[in-house]
């Protein structure tokens, strides 16, 4: 197994105007902050947590849409610096994006085949003698069927939207695609279709996927992997079914808790559920020690003073959390 | 009607309700024949997927779909008839008797207005408070939605808060008429996994307390089943399933139904394929000839295409529209 995307210890920062704040002028709001990790190629590695945590950052700095603070992309070996020079073009052929919203992703102006048609034109210009054929077969692959090829965006459905948008990031057969979101605009019963559609291209594509989502059990469906992020760190991260079925930091468990099972009546009353109190706070003012030390119901007086450092915990599994080195430390292990 | 419980003390009897938009000399019908009643203190879930005419029904019942709609049938709210109201008398009862949340509070609350003073203003409204009785109030409702350090927050432009903010902030707008049935529609599907389940307790805790009813829309079963006694299941226009929440997740037997639940990846189950259901809505204003959901049916028949099944009660409490009953 080779790795294909290694991220080393990445920062983004803003700059922002302070405001209600007399004293601070300028602040920095930090939405990723300092993390590391690795796709192999072939695999989907599943980025969860809530909204402002640095997923969707993430997602630009890997394709190099955007400048990183500090610390490394690598794509396939080489690094990505998001200037915008021969040799990015030439690497963002092989990784392309599928975005939360389809209709905001697709150009109205263009029917759906002249989308999906558009990247061969602009990467292929030399060696694609059938830009439209290749297009073509690329829309029946992902299910559009050919009376929808000449449809403005307008008049396709939600669900339909989505498969041009996805015939569109695999027509140049890329080896990574970066999914913000695919399906939280999909109502339920196309959410299904299009999440087996995606597992369906993985597989005759062999893509590698860093899937994006707040959806745990849809992430638990599709991705190998997963780590969790809060407040621009990854807090746990692990084989999708490993953590997911054992988290071990408080926020994964919550998380977890938070999803709502059909049949589960009175959930909400039963003193099992961990619904957190308050929300994430602001990435301009990131809490002292572990981050998630406020909302934290097991949190103890060296959680607000010490950062946790990340632990492994199991064969592929590591968390950032004092209950954990504390537990570690107990164990002969 | 439907069962004694609901008869004995009914709040909201909706009959037929049939909405039809005007669209270019012709109307396409888009609610076709809802009927619903609705108890004092009760919690209702209606889920479907977009169009189906889960938000339509209520805009209808209050009045807020504008001239080009033709809006029959009957709505009666403690027995009173609601269809046919002049503006003047409509506003005596929206917001004040029956109040309503949407999706996205940020496009909800005016932009340039604090959020006491936008509270403050329904309490003027719908009760007749001002000045310092108002304010008390406000204070009073932020408190009960757990805003947290309210007497600075009253003092907060929606900007300055979070979207689980902004949805507290609505549902005390709610309240400040003291409703006796609140619509909340889609209330947490803008909000994160954590703040989702906050305000979904909430919404649970005022209903016990306050004792009004409560309606909500979603396209997600698992927050419905959470927070609903009832569960109606739309499909294209029109009521397919109707069942006590613990039933239609246990014993659903509408094809549509059963779609839903098994297109929900589970988390703790080995990993599947998900099951689908083929195809997508018909199109609003299509001619459908029989069941609505035939075309997309795993179990249509030759007589599904014949005429569209009514709903029937097939077990207590339990409605069905579907002229195949399943197995159990």
């Amino acid at each position: 197994m080779t790795v294909l995307l290694n991220v080393e210890d990445v920062h983004r920062h803003y700059s922002v105007e302070g405001k209600n704040e007399w004293l601070a002028g300028k602040s920095v709001l930090r939405a990723v902050n300092g993390v590391t990790l690795s796709v192999q190629r072939g695999k989907t590695l599943g980025l969860v947590g809530e909204s402002g945590c640095g997923k969707s950052t993430m997602a630009k700095l890997v394709l190099g849409l955007i400048p990183a603070t500090a610390g490394t992309v690598e794509f396939d070996g080489k690094p990505v610096t998001a200037k915008r020079n021969q040799a990015w073009r030439a690497a963002r052929r092989h990784m392309q994006m599928v975005y939360q919203d389809p209709l905001g992703a697709l150009d109205r102006r263009l029917t759906a085949l002249e989308q999906v048609t558009e990247p061969l034109e602009i990467h292929d210009k030399q060696s694609e003698i059938h830009p439209t054929l290749t297009a073509q077969n690329m829309m029946r692959a992902v299910g559009l069927t050919d009376n929808l090829f000449q449809r403005y965006p307008h008049e396709l459905s939600g669900g339909q939207r989505q498969r041009v948008v996805l015939a569109r990031a695999l027509v140049l057969k890329p080896s990574l695609l970066v999914c913000d979101e695919p399906i939280s605009a999909l109502d339920v019963s196309v959410q299904a279709q299009v999440i087996n559609l995606l597992d369906d291209l993985r597989q005759q594509m062999n893509l590698t996927m860093l899937f994006i989502s707040h959806d745990l059990r849809v992430v638990r469906h599709i991705c190998d992997e997963v780590a969790v992020m809060y407040l621009g760190r990854i807090i746990e991260q692990g084989s999708a079914k490993e953590v997911l079925t054992h988290p071990a930091h408080p926020y994964t468990q919550a998380l977890i808790s938070a999803i709502s099972t059909p049949g589960a009546k009175h959930a909400l009353a039963n003193s099992g559920r961990i619904v957190l109190k308050g929300e994430p706070p602001n990435p301009v003012n990131i809490p002292t020690g572990c981050s998630f030390h406020p909302r934290c119901s097991l949190a103890t007086a060296h959680c607000k003073t010490s950062a946790p450092v990340t632990t492994r915990i199991g064969e592929s599994h590591t968390v950032s959390c004092h209950l954990h080195t504390n537990i570690r430390h107990g164990t002969s292990d | 009607m439907t069962s004694t419980a609901f008869a004995s003390n009914p709040l909201l009897n909706i009959s037929e309700l049939r909405i039809a938009f005007d669209q270019r000399g012709h109307t396409s019908e888009v609610l076709h024949g809802v009927d619903l009643n609705i108890a004092a203190g009760e919690s209702i879930g209606l889920v479907g997927e977009s169009g189906c005419g889960k938000s339509i029904t209520w805009l209808g019942v209050l009045g807020l779909l504008g001239k080009h709609t033709h809006v029959t049938g009957s709505v009666k709210f403690q027995g009173r008839e609601l269809l046919g109201l002049s503006d003047t008398e409509l506003s005596q009862i929206r917001g004040r008797k029956i109040a309503m949340i949407f999706q996205d509070p940020s496009s909800s609350l005016n932009p340039a207005q604090r959020i006491g003073a936008q509270i403050a203003e329904s309490l003027s409204l719908h009760r007749g408070l001002r000045g310092a009785q108002a304010n008390a109030e406000v204070l009073a409702l932020l408190d009960h939605v757990e805003i947290p350090d309210a007497k600075r927050r009253m003092n907060a432009y929606p900007h300055e808060l979070s979207g689980g903010m902004n949805q507290r902030v609505m549902i005390a707008m709610a309240l400040a008429g003291q409703p006796d049935l609140l619509i909340a529609d889609e209330p947490t599907t803008a909000l994160d996994a954590t703040v989702q389940a906050q305000i979904l307790l909430l919404l649970d805790t005022i209903r016990r307390e306050t004792g009004m009813a409560l309606v909500t829309i979603s396209h997600d079963l698992g927050v419905i089943s959470e927070i609903s006694d009832r569960v109606l299941v739309m499909y294209a226009g029109a009521i397919v399933e109707s069942a006590p929440s613990q039933t239609l997740f246990t014993e659903a037997q509408h094809p549509y139904s059963l779609g839903l639940l098994a297109a929900m990846p589970a988390l703790n189950v080995e990993v599947h394929r998900l099951t689908t259901i083929r195809g997508s809505i018909p199109q609003v204003g299509q001619l459908i000839q029989g069941c609505s959901f035939e075309a997309r049916c795993d179990f249509a028949q030759e007589n599904c295409r014949d005429r569209s099944p009514a709903l029937k009660t097939i077990a207590v409490g339990h409605q069905l529209a579907c002229t195949r009953k399943l197995a159990a």
